[in-house]
């Protein structure tokens, strides 16, 4: 089985990340909104919950575009409208 | 539109008659003005996909209403899920004509794995054994099914669209690959590759 380089790093790169618990998307979905909130927020410390959120957001593109699309719709809802 | 707090939002949409029907239109207009600027610059959207996946999210939202804990505000939390659906839909429509069968075959050879002259040497040298024996470890740990999902997966295609192929669903291929990454550490320590050289040699 062959993969290039540039896919091997990346997968060198999640390795790198795994741990024996992690969140699974859904499990992201769930705490996406807090995650969003308290993380903006850098006097606050992350709690456990959270820190798993992190940890999956670092390994998933997927739920790392959703977040980036949620902050994004929320900045949105909350500008007073035009 | 009314400015509800958390409570009110979740009694509002409790209720019957005129009033949940006020709460539902406010929640609507919310989900598309958020996912409105949210896809603004996305290929592929127009209004009419914004309203189409405010009312999908819309029905997701008022079925798991349950499930919200109450540690954000409700329109955050509302608007994740909207996001999740209109993202779904739009990683559905810009998979579902490609073949994974072409993406996931074997036809490039192992001159693929190539040293990176822009790095140092030495850790070029390092990381070309690990490459070597990160080979070897998906060859003979990783079932064929997580051989299958690791291509496509490094191919970018979306974890829905492997799970179509696979009869499952995006979070089962998740776990799926989590226990792949596991198997993967565990062969390539075997193989002398230690989760210390790992994170020295990978950014």
């Amino acid at each position: 089985m062959s993969f290039t380089r540039r896919q091997l790093e990346m997968l060198g790169s999640v390795l790198k990340r795994t741990r024996d618990f992690e969140y699974d998307c859904d499990d992201v979905l769930g705490k996406l909104a807090e995650y969003l909130e308290t993380s903006a927020d850098e006097t606050v410390e992350l709690n456990r919950e959270l820190l798993l959120t992190q940890a999956h957001l670092e390994i998933c593109p997927e739920c790392q575009e959703e977040l980036e699309a949620l902050e994004a719709a929320c900045e949105a809802v909350e500008k007073p409208e035009e | 539109m009314t400015n509800r707090s958390n409570d009110s939002w979740i009694a509002d949409l409790s209720a019957d008659g005129d009033r949940r029907d006020a709460a539902v239109t406010d929640l609507r207009a919310v989900l598309v003005r958020g996912l409105r600027q949210a896809f603004k610059t996305t290929k592929r959207v127009d209004e009419a996909f914004v309203e189409d996946s405010a009312q999908d999210s819309l029905v997701a939202i008022l079925a798991k209403l349950d499930q919200f804990e109450g540690r954000s505000k409700f329109t955050t939390w509302a608007l994740s899920i909207g996001v999740r659906t209109a993202i779904s839909e739009l990683r559905r429509k810009r998979w579902k004509d490609v073949s994974l069968a072409d993406i996931t075959a074997e036809d490039r050879s192992e001159a693929d794995v190539a040293v990176d002259d822009t790095e140092r040497v030495e850790v070029s040298a390092e990381k070309q054994e690990v490459f070597t024996s990160l080979l070897d470890a998906i060859d003979k740990a990783l079932t064929d099914k997580q051989k299958f999902a690791l291509r496509a997966e490094l191919a970018g295609v979306p974890q829905a669209r492997i799970a179509e192929d696979l009869g499952s669903n995006r979070n089962a291929v998740y776990k799926l690959m989590h226990d792949a990454r596991k198997k993967l550490l565990a062969a390539l320590d075997e193989r002398g590759v230690t989760s210390e050289t790992i994170s020295e040699l990978f950014a």
